[in-house]
């Protein structure tokens, strides 16, 4: 008897639970523009909450933007803390995170790479805290100070 | 006989190659004003430092430590990097003009940087330019909001002149919130008076 109400409970919070409204996928805003496209060549995408754009230079880019390139494909990123980024062929990276308000003490900039070749010029983010400045791949971490790396990631 | 086992040996070394090839590889160039930072790369399985030009990595999987840097030749970044280094933007270059004190005239140093800025504008194809409007501290702060600002619009002025889109150009002002050198309130400061452009 008592399991049983206890059973019941737990039903109840469970439904309760469910009409709580979903906690939102992303903690930040994805309508902010936080750059723009340069030097398109080949085919390109850009995935936007879902939906596959045809990239092109000079377009701006969205928070939480993924761009994808094909096998003739490269493309040049400017974001809005002056940082470069490129993507060769084949190539596939996420902007999961950017944040430049240095007024408010808020910067972050994290990527995530999951295929292909790439380069990263650290930017006034990564001037001013170096470690808030990340690029991740399925196999390691990298974290710039103030400089341009190179990264590659075959797939797997 | 001789050549089965010469078959299987093949096939076990490509295998081997296969098991083994690394998956990422992170390489350390210098930066365009040819600096040298550095870079760490980290994973579970333990972190390598990067701090000469031309240093590599390769790292198997997220389980193993990043190998011992190594340096990789220009033809092999080439090789790997070719395509997406040639699709590197320019990076943005910035450009701070002066003025006279109370004016929105530019110095004759500052006027004469003009061509250099529509230079940039002209080789990066350029959409994306601001135009920052800033004083010293002499005079309340609405005074040098308006009189930053109308130093940001004559700057542009004289950019638009010369066949710069104006929709093109992000004109803004901080009068004398953001001090390039920080001074007390109401203290002339020729370095404060000035307009920052930045072509992206």
């Amino acid at each position: 008897m008592l399991a049983n109400a206890s059973k019941k409970t737990l039903l109840a919070l469970v439904l309760t639970a469910g009409l709580l409204p979903a906690a939102p996928l992303a903690a930040q805003a994805q309508d902010v523009v936080i750059g723009s496209l340069r030097n398109v060549s080949g085919s390109a995408q850009i995935v936007r909450q879902g939906q596959s754009l045809p990239a092109q230079s000079h377009q701006q880019l969205m928070r939480s933007d993924v761009l994808r390139t094909g096998p003739d494909g490269s493309l040049g990123v400017i974001l809005r803390d002056d940082s470069v980024l490129s993507l060769g062929p084949d190539s596939e990276l996420a902007l999961e995170e950017f944040e430049f308000s240095p007024v408010e003490d808020k910067l972050g900039l994290v990527t995530r790479m999951t295929r292909g070749t790439a380069s990263f010029l650290t930017g006034k983010i990564g001037q001013m805290r170096p470690e808030a400045m990340k690029v991740e791949t399925p196999d390691a971490t990298i974290a710039t100070r103030g400089t341009q790396v190179l990264v590659q990631v075959s797939g797997r | 006989m001789a050549r089965r086992i010469g078959l299987t040996v093949v096939l076990l070394s490509l295998l081997t190659l296969v098991a083994c090839a690394p998956k990422s590889v992170v390489v350390l160039i210098p930066d365009p004003d040819g600096s040298v930072g550095k870079v760490a790369v980290s994973n579970p399985g333990g972190s390598q430092v990067l701090q000469q030009a031309g240093q590599a990595t390769f790292i198997e999987d997220s389980q193993h430590a990043p190998q011992a840097p190594v340096i990789m030749e220009q033809a092999e970044i080439q090789r790997r990097f070719g395509p997406a280094l040639a699709a590197r933007p320019l990076p943005p270059e910035y450009f701070f003009l002066y003025f006279h004190r109370n004016s929105i005239e530019l110095l004759d140093t500052s006027l004469a940087q003009l061509p250099q800025i529509l230079k940039a504008i002209k080789d990066r194809g350029s959409v994306d330019v601001s135009v920052v409007g800033h004083s010293d501290t002499l005079g309340n702060d609405q005074y040098n909001i308006r009189l930053s600002r109308q130093r940001a619009e004559a700057v542009a002025q004289r950019l638009t002149a010369q066949q710069v889109d104006p929709k093109t150009l992000e004109i803004t002002s901080h009068g004398k919130r953001r001090l390039l050198v920080p001074t007390g309130d109401q203290v002339g400061e020729p370095r404060n008076r000035r307009v920052e452009v930045t072509v992206r």
